[in-house]
């Protein structure tokens, strides 16, 4: 039991890290203002920069999203981990107990 | 190269001229180009640069690099069926189930972050295919001569700089009304799976530990 729960936390925090890893690499994904149009003056450049800071903006709350689910994820292994530990500790006190 | 990568090279001096006799010249007290002046706040010439500088191709790029990424999000692997019963394997149970729906609506996300991209790159191209013709059209046109040869060009610039303005104006339009479509859809998500709140579950001493 306690080794199928080890392999469960396991599991859970490589998929945890494996996440936070994804979501830290999505803000690189920014093109950058110029893919939106030329820095100007007047209704084009306010145009440009509302189009950039909304896809920027989208890949920062992406990137918190994924960072916030990994911590999520590997606070659960960290839980399950602990859950085997507990049964290692039952099944040892089970042992100590058991007359020869 | 698109059309208007090869065709603005070719404008621009045109382009250039149009700026020059607005400035200097200025033009007739109801030609349209007044208008789009004021609406837009940029000359012929700077408008044309607003356009020919997006480029859809990074922003296509971004987009298929986030579907990648929630195609990976739904391929993740969440162990949900341990042989664990008990308040805490319940408990588990429910959380995990939690945990692979909020990665399903984050995959959603990028999805929807990818679609925005997509959109983006829709009507940059759009927008400079909508230039390329207005610069083909001013190219050709009776204006053009007038605006080159220098023989009274303020009029003839200002009926070029309505075409261009005009081409450019309907890019704004068209862009700020998708950035109003899509301010709203790409925020933060909140966690709001947990049916127990957002505790991690716990060993309570109540656990079955099934027999062998």
């Amino acid at each position: 039991m306690s080794d199928t729960l080890r392999e469960a936390a396991a599991a859970l925090r490589r998929t945890g890290d494996g996440l936070a890893d994804l979501g830290a690499g999505l803000t690189a994904l920014d093109p950058g203002p110029r893919a939106f149009g030329a820095d100007l003056p007047g209704a084009p450049g306010e145009l440009t920069r509302q189009l950039h800071v909304l896809l920027r903006d989208a890949l920062q709350a992406r990137s918190r999203e994924a960072a916030a689910h990994g911590a999520r994820i590997a606070s659960t292994a960290d839980a399950v981990a602990r859950a085997a530990g507990h049964y290692d500790d039952v099944d040892a006190d089970a042992r100590a107990r058991t007359v020869p | 190269m698109d059309a208007l990568a090869r065709l603005e090279p070719v404008a621009r001096d045109l382009v250039h001229r149009v700026d020059t006799a607005l400035v200097t010249l200025g033009a007739p007290a109801d030609h349209p180009v007044w208008p789009l002046l004021r609406r837009l706040g940029v000359t012929p010439a700077d408008a044309v640069r607003f356009v020919v500088e997006t480029d859809p191709t990074p922003l296509r790029a971004t987009a298929a690099a986030l579907r990648d990424r929630a195609e990976a999000y739904e391929a993740t692997e969440l162990p949900a069926d341990l042989p664990w019963r008990g308040a805490a394997g319940e408990t588990y149970a429910e959380q995990a189930a939690g945990l692979r729906a909020h990665l399903g609506e984050l995959a959603g996300r990028l999805r929807a972050t990818a679609a925005y991209a997509d959109d983006v790159a829709d009507w940059s191209a759009r927008s400079r295919e909508r230039l390329a013709r207005a610069l083909a059209d001013v190219l050709t046109s009776a204006q053009a001569v007038t605006v080159r040869t220098g023989t009274s060009p303020a009029p003839a610039a200002a009926d070029i700089g309505v075409r261009l303005l005009g081409a450019v104006a309907e890019a704004v339009a068209e862009g700020t009304d998708g950035h109003r479509r899509w301010a709203s859809e790409l925020g933060e998500l909140p966690y709001e799976c947990s049916p127990t709140g957002a505790d991690p579950p716990r060993w309570n001493g109540t656990v079955e530990v099934p027999r062998a």
